[in-house]
């Protein structure tokens, strides 16, 4: 699914272009006592690369969880292209566009690269209406690939499949978490192109978790930090590289 | 799918169905143990079908009790022909399931097989209250041809091995794996797990009410024991005592555990003491079931003729359950 | 009134055994996420140990009294369960440790295999069992057996030794650490493998007293094992899969609606009544009315 360019003027409140694909309002989430996400506020743009970091346990894959539907808010709402999604349920949430790729389990071991990509490219009307499994596997370089089971990939391949997997859903907001965890250099750089890619060609909008900071900071448009399940910053990568605060974060 | 790979298995089904119709239309032992082979295989089916969606259902008893009064009543009050009492038998089975799991397929695992286990009983109770189908002493005096439904009951067992066969190879058979083994993934990918299982658990129920509908020609009387938790639990045995990897685990399991439980049966009412003992053995011993074990010892030959040991182990890989995470 | 004190007056007593039963299955669960299926087939073994204990003492020991030999039978029971819950402990649920499917069908395997070595020595006619106290109590216009007094009082005893021992003890805290995360138990250093086994026992002892206590109230029968589970399942799910609160809740819940259906209708349609209300139940509440929201 393409981004349709938009032929009406951007509307007065955002000063960047395109209506926010994503917004995040208040939202919090609390586990017993602990704040794991705490009045988090957020926008993102049309074929804006969105980065979240903070430290191990800062609450960025909560917030995915509250993103997607896995975990409910316990305050605050979700607005989906201008549609509220608080509340629906991980399939629901999918099949309006959004996207995500788990941590540990993206892909679905047992069965063959293209296996997986048409298991959930059958799945809803949505993703038969868009790209081919054919496409999909190329647009991430598994074409050659297509015949090997998922567990026994390399690492690297592991994660484009789970790229793969995500966008065969046809979203318009991909959600990655993590996608750079355990990879060496050539890995890392073969998902950081592919994710450009997606971008530039397709106009998509990414969503991007990693602690790798030097990648995030390359990739990004923008970049916020979490900490203890607050924002405490957000802005350009140059920016806020060197915000005081988040400096705090990660030292103190 | 290419038309090579169908050779096998319709070849299996199709050689299974000459021997069962051979036996079964025969006057040997084979007689008495192929209709009851039958009717537990197609149960056993119907248990791992929704098995392949990772839930337990133990109400299989109630959705085979409800095929088989429906099938009985057609025969007796409409005198309708015998497919047509399976089928409506089927249908009723499966409207059942559709009800039962829109209303408890928000809870799984654990809690899905006691509501299972909870309903199967309620179902036997409630029949032994409702004078409309004879209370406690069933239906009875259900009429047909006995060489017609041992027929019937061969070539549908065949025919639903085969659909299953289909099923597990089609996009539908993939998405049941991913909603078994990884439900987060599964929803993630726009799937909807409880819209699969409810699935699955609908075609369950249409077997186990065919095999009801059978049944009752067969054996002309229904009663509220014959449906009791007592069959789910059998079945479930057949499963996994077969190999629940493999659709052939099940029929196997229910083939050789019906044919034991008959022979055993002049030295008086054993039946448990077989499934109950056999279970625990098989848990211990044989966790992958008769199919499972013969599958890996025939790996293991043919990798040491070819003398090509890449896996030392010789252990197919259905990755052990892992608990999944979102973050 | 009248009617309406006697059905309060057996509602509790029928739930206060429930609960003692469903205690047991719902800590198995919480601990070690087992489906204990073999937990009625214990009860079954342990009403039967009473059976034979209060039947020899009448026939042989005239000078014994029948409470003497009810006590111990309670002792024999426990340390008989006691004996089975360690075997099956270390036979299966170690060894299948957090596989809900291979532990329900062990577990359902022991159960078959029970019921019929129990109908093969004891036969399929139910037996009753010598009564222990006798005469009636009259109560507010409602009149119930001494009997039935001393099953209630029991079952409420050993419930809030139950509660007492897993919110004052340092064990207790641990089982529950355990029953809410296993793994973060374990993180803590709590020993996980001892805390199921105490589990386990604790499970057994409650079998053990259930099914002693309701003997000499009923007849004893090898499927009335089979019959307390699917009362056992129903009320765990109500209250909530390993909450013992629930447990206790969902048990006299279900006392009480089985008391109240026996006296407007009978026993089978109040039973169908019950579990219509626990589907009800989990529409709105699918974790049941005590249980955590499953994350
Ligand atoms: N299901 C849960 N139950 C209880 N606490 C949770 C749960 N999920 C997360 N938490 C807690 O919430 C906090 C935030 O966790 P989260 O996984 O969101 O962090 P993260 O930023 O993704 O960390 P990492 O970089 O290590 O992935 C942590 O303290 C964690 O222990
Ligand atoms: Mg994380």
């Amino acid at each position: 699914m393409s981004a349709p360019t938009p032929s009406v003027p951007p509307a007065p409140t955002p000063p960047r272009a395109g209506g926010p694909v994503l917004h995040l309002r208040s939202v919090s989430r609390a586990f017993g006592g602990l704040k794991a996400v705490d009045d988090v506020t957020l926008e993102l743009h049309e074929g804006e690369i969105l980065g979240l970091i903070g430290p191990n346990g800062a609450g960025k894959s909560t917030l995915f969880n509250i993103i997607s539907g896995v975990h409910p808010a316990s305050t605050g709402s979700v607005v989906l292209d201008g549609r509220d999604i608080t509340g629906l349920s991980t399939h629901a949430i999918t099949r309006r566009g959004l996207s995500r790729t788990l941590q540990d389990h993206g892909v679905f071991a047992p069965l063959t690269v293209r296996a997986n990509v048409e298991a959930v490219h059958g799945a809803t009307r949505r993703s038969r209406a868009g790209r081919s499994v054919q496409d999909l596997l190329e647009a991430c370089m598994l074409a050659d690939l297509a015949d090997t089971v998922a567990g026994d990939l390399p690492h690297g391949c592991e994660r484009r499949l789970s790229i793969a997997i995500a966008l065969a859903t046809s979203p318009r907001l991909l959600c990655l978490d993590e996608p750079l965890s355990g990879l060496n250099e050539e890995e890392t750089s073969e998902v950081l192109d592919l994710v450009r890619d997606l971008r530039g060609s397709w106009g998509m909008t990414v969503l991007f978790i990693d602690h790798n900071m030097r990648a995030v900071m390359r990739l990004c448009d923008r970049v916020a930090v979490l900490d203890r399940g607050r924002k405490i910053c957000d802005g350009p990568p140059h920016e806020v590289q060197k915000d005081p605060r988040m400096i705090e974060a990660y030292l103190g | 799918m290419r038309s090579s790979e169908w050779l096998v298995p319709v070849g299996v089904t199709a050689a299974a169905v000459v021997i069962g119709l051979v036996t079964g239309l025969g006057d040997g032992v084979g007689a008495l143990v192929v209709p009851w082979i039958c009717i537990h295989a197609l149960l056993a089916m119907a248990m791992r079908l929704v098995m392949q969606v990772g839930e337990i259902n133990l109400a299989v008893g109630a959705f085979y009790g409800i095929g088989a009064y429906t099938a009985a009543q057609m025969n007796l009050l409409l005198e309708a022909p015998l497919l047509v009492s399976v089928v409506a038998g089927g249908l009723l089975a499966g409207a059942a399931a559709l009800v039962f799991g829109g209303l408890v397929l928000r809870v799984s695992g654990a809690a899905f097989i006691l509501v299972s286990f909870a309903a199967n009983e309620v179902l036997r109770l409630t029949l032994t209250k409702t004078e409309w189908v004879g209370g406690n002493s069933g239906l009875v005096g259900v009429f047909a041809d006995p060489r017609a439904v041992v027929t019937a009951m061969v070539i549908v067992t065949g025919v639903v091995a085969l659909l299953l066969v289909m099923l597990e190879r089609s996009r539908w058979g993939r998405q049941f794996a991913v909603v078994e083994n990884k439900p987060l993934l599964a929803s993630c990918a726009g799937i909807n797990p409880r819209s699969v299982k409810l699935i699955a658990l609908v075609a369950s129920g249409v077997i186990c009410g065919v095999a009801g509908g059978l049944f009752a020609h067969y054996s002309s009387v229904v009663a509220p024991p014959d449906f009791s938790y007592m069959i789910s639990i059998s079945v479930l045995a057949f499963v996994m005592i077969g190999g629940r990897d493999h659709l052939l685990g099940a029929v196997v399991g229910a083939a050789v555990l019906t044919y034991l439980t008959e022979e055993m049966r002049m030295f008086g009412a054993y039946e448990p003491v077989i499934y109950g003992g056999a279970l625990m053995i098989a848990m211990v011993l044989m966790p992958k079931g008769l199919v499972g074990a013969a599958h890996d010892v025939l790996r293991r030959v043919t990798d040491s003729r070819r003398g090509s040991s890449s896996d030392p182990t010789g252990e197919p890989s259905p990755a052990p359950r892992e608990k999944e995470r979102a973050s | 009134m009248d009617l309406f004190v006697q059905m309060t007056v057996n509602g509790l007593q029928i739930g206060s055994v429930y609960i003692l039963f469903a205690l047991g299955l719902t800590l198995i669960f919480g601990v070690m996420q087992v489906v204990n299926f073999a937990h009625g087939a214990l009860f079954a073994i342990a009403a039967y140990t009473a059976y034979v204990i209060l039947t020899y003492g009448a026939d042989h020991l005239p000078g014994v009294p029948a409470w003497l030999l009810y006590i111990g039978s309670f002792a024999v029971a426990t340390v008989l369960l006691g004996l089975i819950g360690i075997a099956l402990y270390y036979a299966f649920f170690k060894r299948f440790a957090g596989d809900l499917i291979s532990t329900l069908i062990v577990t359902i395997g022991f159960a078959l295999v029970v019921e019929v070595i129990v109908r093969e020595t004891f036969s399929a006619q139910p037996k009753s069992v010598p009564p222990v106290v006798e005469g009636r109590l009259s109560l507010l216009g409602a009149s119930v057996t001494w009997e039935r007094v001393v099953i209630f009082v029991v079952a409420i005893a050993v419930t809030v030794a139950v509660a007492a021992f897993v919110r004052t003890t340092m064990t207790g805290t641990a089982l529950r650490a355990v029953t809410s995360d296993a793994e973060a138990a374990a993180l803590q250093g709590i020993n996980v493998t001892r805390i199921a086994l105490v589990g386990v026992l604790l499970a057994t002892t409650l079998a053990a007293v259930a099914g002693v206590l309701i003997a000499p109230a009923t007849v004893v029968t090898p499927t009335m094992g089979f019959e307390f589970l699917m009362k056992g399942f129903v009320i765990i799910i109500l209250g909530g899969l390993g909450s013992l609160t629930g447990a206790i809740y969902g048990g006299l819940l279900v006392g009480m609606a089985e008391s109240v259906g026996t006296q407007m209708l009978d026993l089978t349609t109040a039973t169908i009544f019950t579990f219509c209300v626990v589907i009800l139940v989990l529409l709105f509440r699918p974790q049941g009315l005590m249980g955590h929201a499953e994350l």
